[in-house]
């Protein structure tokens, strides 16, 4: 469903590579989770995949097809959701929703079925009417989920997707995200969450300074240790390994 | 704490001045000097343009035993523009700051944040009342006047004394701005006709009267000294105390200055802690699922452009200012043809012709315009009033953060750029049209005159929408932080108001200058205007579904 091949950006010509190299192959019905401190290259690895960043180097295929090359058709049938949902905040809920339906062409009907549907799992129906202005940040969030779901997308990605959602809300997009998988979706995430990443994904990918430390699925990347203790291990190794880098550098 | 905070709205000022963006280095000591260095400069420039009003008009009161007025006049203009450029400024300023609630959750006494507040939007008043009153003293100097030790001192205190006046002014309508629309739902609009209403209650009430009189100033300096010592009494009072150093009239003023600040002030720090932590309190709407109508994507890119400007009250006054100025035309035009003035002027055009020199302008290009001419202008004006209905201009910059919801939608660059163009012109078009149709009621005219007055402004407009976005594809910014602040961005004004004035206008101004005496009539240098208006309409409309369009709106927003 996506396929990453060998992704690398650097924002400027000659500077440092944000991500460096990248493949990772994202199948259909498989939730996987990508795991990195801050300033991994996370959310520029994300944004490139949805269309929204250009990139240097590699390839990025959604469902055969490339973003840079087919970038509509890929659209079409992905959904992508921000860590910070920065939303029309001068529309009402339903505005924005319609606003969506709008653009994919979904037809009325089902639109309103699918809004009605989604908001009640999200517990926003009641607020539709008020100004997305007015919203908390969880509100913002359950209804870009609720936006994202419109079209019925083949491919979802997702941005720290459980930053602002009280539980319940989690729990319930837990549920949609393994469902939305089962019947052949494909969910491409990234999150700090450990916890949610060992409990939630099929596979996952470690990444650190835009570089791939680990990938694949989930039980031969942690093996018998927890996740936490995995990517507490890697990541401390990549800070002896930058510390005798930086000291090789000196003595040189 | 006062200085503290004070210096933080002083540098956040500077920021602004000098182009914030997200990547930008944080102001150093160098780039504070510099920019206090082209502050001062800007002043300088300022001065000097105005002395060259002052000095003609100091040339003519002086002659008269009212040589006060002069100074009095400064102090209202000063008064008039600095409070014109910061009413709509206080509201946001004072009670909308981003950085209030982080302040208030801070050690900090709340009359220290509402002091910092103050004090920055005094020294822009300030910055008026130094410019205004400065060049004034300068040019009376210069010009022979003489002054006192005292005197000097006198109104040098008075300069300082005059931004109190458009301060308080400025910040009792942010403040009651505020307390009306806190529980509103359509708060934009109210602003923006509250707003409008007060400037122009103002207007009508403190200069009215003085408008009339200016025109006859030098034959007739005491018509305008009567309205000066009636209700503009305080500028009379200034005038006086800066003229001639007068001690009693220098306290009466400071007493008219402080004494309002004051209980401005009073009435402010009682209730800010309230105005701003209220989160409005509106009734909440509960949703009610209704039947959705579905729209074609273009229109409803263009609906949500819609929304996003009838939302924001400082798109609407800053680049909705030409619908007003359309409107406005046709309603004076309206209410004088009823006197009978307009029809008078309109007949005078044709007898105009046979005026060797006429003094007015209007007169002088009605002259050369030739019977029937009048309605010509008229149409002429619409259209170059055009270029003040920028709504495209700023709207892709408007995006902001919102950007990512279109990027990453299936939509081609065509769509969004067309849909900023559709919604420009769903405002814009009605009231052009409506105008122009005010004008072909008022003014007696032929079929071809009102063919002329309705389509050239309606071709300037749909020029001024392409332009817009054009202009603001290839040099507009996404990285502002409001919608305020995309919307005044120079590149989003400049372009499709400079453009559109330059491509409306030059034939015409060609007309006037070069052309005036080949033979030419003017209705032809108009269907040329509306020929070429045409044709870079279509040129622009057919760009905006290039591979080049495309290619510019991939980089958009993209590092």
């Amino acid at each position: 469903m996506l396929q990453i091949n060998h992704y690398t950006k650097q924002y400027t010509p000659n500077g440092p590579k944000a991500v460096d190299d990248l493949s990772l192959h994202i199948l259909p019905g498989e939730i996987y989770g990508f795991l990195g401190h801050n300033g991994a290259g996370k959310t520029t690895t994300i944004k490139a995949c949805c269309g929204i960043l250009d990139f240097t180097e590699g390839e990025i295929l959604v469902n055969g097809m490339s973003i840079k090359t087919q970038p509509l058709e890929c659209k079409k049938i992905m959904s992508y959701i921000p860590d910070n949902p920065d939303l029309y905040e001068f529309m009402s809920g339903i505005q924005y929703l319609n606003f969506v339906g709008d653009v994919y062409r979904v037809p009325t009907d089902i639109r309103e079925k699918r809004i009605a549907e989604y908001s009640a799992d999200m517990g926003i129906t009641d607020a539709l009417a008020e100004k997305v202005g007015g919203y908390s940040h969880g509100m913002k969030q359950k209804l870009a989920i609720v936006a994202a779901l419109m079209h019925e997308p083949k491919l979802l990605i997702m941005d720290e997707p459980f930053v602002g959602l009280d539980p319940k809300a989690a729990f319930i997009l837990k549920q949609f995200m393994r469902r939305f998988c089962d019947n052949g979706g494909a969910i491409f995430f990234s999150t700090h969450v450990l916890e949610v990443a060992e409990k939630l994904c099929d596979k996952i990918a470690i990444i650190r300074g835009g570089k791939l430390l680990a990938s694949g699925d989930i039980e031969s990347v942690k093996g018998n240790e927890s996740l936490e203790e995995v990517f507490l291990e890697l990541v401390d190794d990549m800070k002896i390994d930058d510390g005798q880098a930086q000291e090789g550098e000196k003595n040189a | 704490m006062l200085k503290i905070l004070l210096k933080t709205r002083l540098l956040a000022l500077l920021d602004r001045f000098s182009g914030s963006g997200k990547g930008k280095k944080a102001l150093d000591t160098r780039k504070i000097i510099f920019l206090v260095i082209l502050g001062i400069a800007l002043l300088g420039i300022t001065g000097y343009l105005l002395s060259l009003v002052l000095r003609p008009m100091y040339a003519s009161i002086s002659k008269t035993e009212n040589v006060w007025l002069y100074f009095a006049l400064a102090g209202a203009a000063a008064f008039l523009v600095s409070f014109m450029m910061t009413s709509f400024y206080a509201q946001g300023a004072i009670f909308e700051a981003q950085d209030n609630e982080m302040l208030l959750s801070m050690p900090i006494p709340p009359s220290a944040i509402l002091g910092s507040r103050i004090g920055a939007l005094y020294l822009l008043n300030f910055f008026f009342s130094a410019v205004f009153l400065g060049a004034a003293g300068i040019v009376k100097l210069t010009s022979g006047g003489t002054a006192t030790a005292l005197g000097i001192v006198i109104y040098i205190l008075c300069i300082f004394l005059l931004a109190l006046i458009s301060t308080t002014l400025s910040c009792l309508l942010g403040w009651g701005v505020s307390i009306v629309t806190r529980r509103m739902r359509r708060k934009a609009l109210f602003q923006l006709l509250f707003s409008l209403a007060f400037l122009a209650l103002f207007y009508v009430i403190s200069f009215g009267d003085i408008m009339k009189n200016l025109k006859t100033i030098g034959e007739n300096s005491e018509g305008l000294a009567g309205v000066f010592r009636g209700v503009l009494y305080p500028f009379h009072v200034l005038g006086v105390a800066c003229a001639q150093g007068g001690i009693k009239e220098f306290l009466i003023f400071a007493a008219i200055c402080i004494v309002p600040f004051a209980l401005m002030w009073l009435i402010m720090s009682k209730s800010f802690v309230k105005i701003v932590t209220s989160k409005g309190g509106a009734k909440k709407i509960k949703y009610e699922a209704k039947a959705l109508k579905g729209s074609s994507v273009t229109w409803s890119l263009a609906k949500k452009d819609l929304t996003r400007f009838f939302n924001s009250s400082s798109y609407m006054l800053n680049a909705g200012l030409g619908l007003i100025y359309t409107i406005g035309l046709g309603i004076y035009l309206l209410i004088t043809v009823k006197t009978g003035t307009a029809a008078e002027a309109a007949n005078a055009a044709a007898t105009a012709a046979a005026a060797a020199e006429t003094p007015r302008l209007l007169d002088r290009l009605m002259a050369i315009a030739g019977p029937g001419g009048l309605p010509l202008l008229f149409a002429l004006i619409l259209a170059l009033v055009a270029g003040f209905t920028y709504i495209s201009g700023p709207s892709i910059s408007a995006e902001g953060n919102n950007l990512w919801i279109l990027k990453s939608m299936p939509l081609r660059a065509a769509e969004v750029l067309k849909s900023k163009v559709a919604a420009h012109l769903t405002i814009a078009l009605p009231v052009s049209l409506v105008g122009s149709l005010i004008l072909a009621v008022a003014i007696p005219m032929e079929a071809v005159q009102i063919a002329i007055l309705i389509l050239l402004p309606l071709l300037a407009h749909c020029f001024c929408a392409l332009i817009g976005v054009i202009g603001n594809l290839y040099l507009g910014k996404v990285n502002f932080p409001s919608l305020a602040k995309a919307v005044k961005s120079n590149s989003a004004q400049l372009v499709p108001m400079l453009s559109t004035v330059i491509v409306t206008g030059l034939p015409s101004v060609l007309f006037f200058t070069v052309l005036k005496n080949s033979g030419i009539a003017f209705t032809t240098i108009l269907f040329i205007t509306l020929g070429l208006l045409a044709a870079c309409d279509i040129g622009m409309y057919i760009f905006l579904s290039s591979p080049a369009a495309q290619k510019r709106w991939d980089k958009v927003g993209n590092a």
